[in-house]
């Protein structure tokens, strides 16, 4: 099984990425900007890493000096797999606000992104937050399942009553 | 549970059986909607006549459904109370003494409000009855219920089959359509006697292969049941 793996090494690289001290802009005077985000000097970005599972789920964790951009791919194995992540993601983002260290978009060829930020550190506990970032992508695989087999029910139940006119 | 719809129409229900109940006779003039694009019309006219209530039904299928035989079928059914020429910009009329009904008032309610289910139901009726007695050729009919979904009665031997023509608003409503439409043919594995079910998206189903009448294939899902003998009598 390479669930196990894949999570071990997401926390061991993520532990490693959140090393984010305060850093204000070194472009614009008195402006303090995640510069995992504005990619303006080299100097402060650091090696972007991808973690796969298969080719169907994999992390991209994106250091910088101040702010980590972690961003994943879902298990999505057919089209109502897909509809539910995206409604689900979608739903999740749309309350990005609440949600902290949430992306309001994904970066472009995943399904949900967070930005985490030196300010977040100096409020919570960095390992909690990696263990944070771990449970939630093992509890949003399990949503989706949950999802889908309710789907599945309710469709069992709207055939038996419709076809039991006709037996 | 479940929400299971009613075959006829509450408002209009409710309408005529006030009429009856009342003791007042206000002046009546309400126009409403059904499912399926249809428009209902019930008003009385001024003056002496408060007893006489009509009821016009609007809907764009009619003639087709008058071609089918609808107008036999209403005939049978409400008699008198059908009025040859329908009112001005609607398909078909009703009028109802409410002095003199034609029959009990206590079934008038439920008779009139099932109006449209019963114009809905002559294809229907035809093509099954053809099919019992016999006397069925293979003649797919057509019925453009709604703008850009249809229903066609293709009849085969003892058996009919029934497709429907939905249109998605979304790609997402299809895929659902899709899981929901594949447990209605699995029912088969766990429910006796019941009707066979297949489901296409965006392509014709291969019963209505060379029709011509066949409408919005490009974008619409297609679900095929076949009924057979037990349920047709």
């Amino acid at each position: 099984n390479t669930l196990k793996p894949y999570l071990d090494c997401i926390r061991t690289t993520l532990t490693a990425a959140l090393c984010l001290r305060n850093f204000p802009s070194q472009i614009v005077e008195r402006h303090n900007k995640p510069e995992v985000e504005v990619r303006g000097s080299r100097e402060l970005l650091l090696q972007p890493i991808v973690v796969s599972r298969n080719e169907n789920e994999r992390c991209l964790i994106e250091p910088a000096i101040n702010s980590v951009r972690v961003s994943i791919r879902i298990k999505q194995a057919d089209e109502i797999e897909e509809i539910l992540t995206h409604k689900f993601s979608r739903f999740l983002m749309q309350r990005a606000e609440q949600f902290v260290i949430l992306r309001r978009k994904p970066v472009s060829g995943y399904d949900l992104s967070f930005l985490i930020t030196h300010k977040h550190l100096e409020d919570l506990w960095k390992h909690k937050l990696v263990d944070f970032v771990i449970q939630f992508m093992e509890d949003i695989d399990r949503e989706i399942n949950g999802m889908k087999i309710s789907v599945n029910t309710r469709a069992r139940i709207v055939a038996h009553e419709f076809m039991k006119q006709f037996a | 549970e479940m929400i299971l719809l009613e075959f006829n129409n509450r408002i209009l229900f409710e309408i005529i059986e006030q009429r009856f109940t009342n003791e007042k006779r206000e002046l009546l003039d309400v126009v409403f909607a059904d499912f399926d694009g249809v428009s209902f019309h019930v008003s009385t006219q001024d003056g002496e006549k408060r007893n006489l209530v009509t009821v016009s039904m609007s809907w764009s299928c009619c003639s087709q459904l008058f071609q089918l035989g609808a107008q036999q079928d209403l005939k049978k059914i409400y008699g008198p109370m059908l009025q040859a020429q329908p009112e001005a910009k609607y398909d078909v009329s009703l009028l109802i003494d409410l002095d003199n009904p034609p029959e009990d008032p206590k079934n008038l309610p439920l008779k009139i409000s099932n109006l449209k289910r019963h114009v809905f139901a002559a294809p229907f009726k035809k093509v099954f009855g053809d099919i019992v007695n016999k006397s069925a050729g293979n003649q797919i009919v057509s019925i453009d219920y709604r703008g850009n979904e249809s229903i066609y009665l293709k009849p085969e031997g003892d058996s009919c089959t029934v497709i429907f023509s939905i249109a998605f608003s979304e790609d997402a409503d299809a895929v659902f359509a899709k899981v929901f439409l594949q447990e209605f043919a699995d029912a088969r594995k766990s429910m006796r006697g019941v009707p066979a079910v297949k489901f296409t998206y965006r392509e014709a189903p291969l019963e209505l292969e060379n029709f011509p009448g066949l409408k919005n294939v490009e974008s619409n899902g297609f679900v095929s049941m076949v009924v057979f003998d037990q349920h047709l009598n």
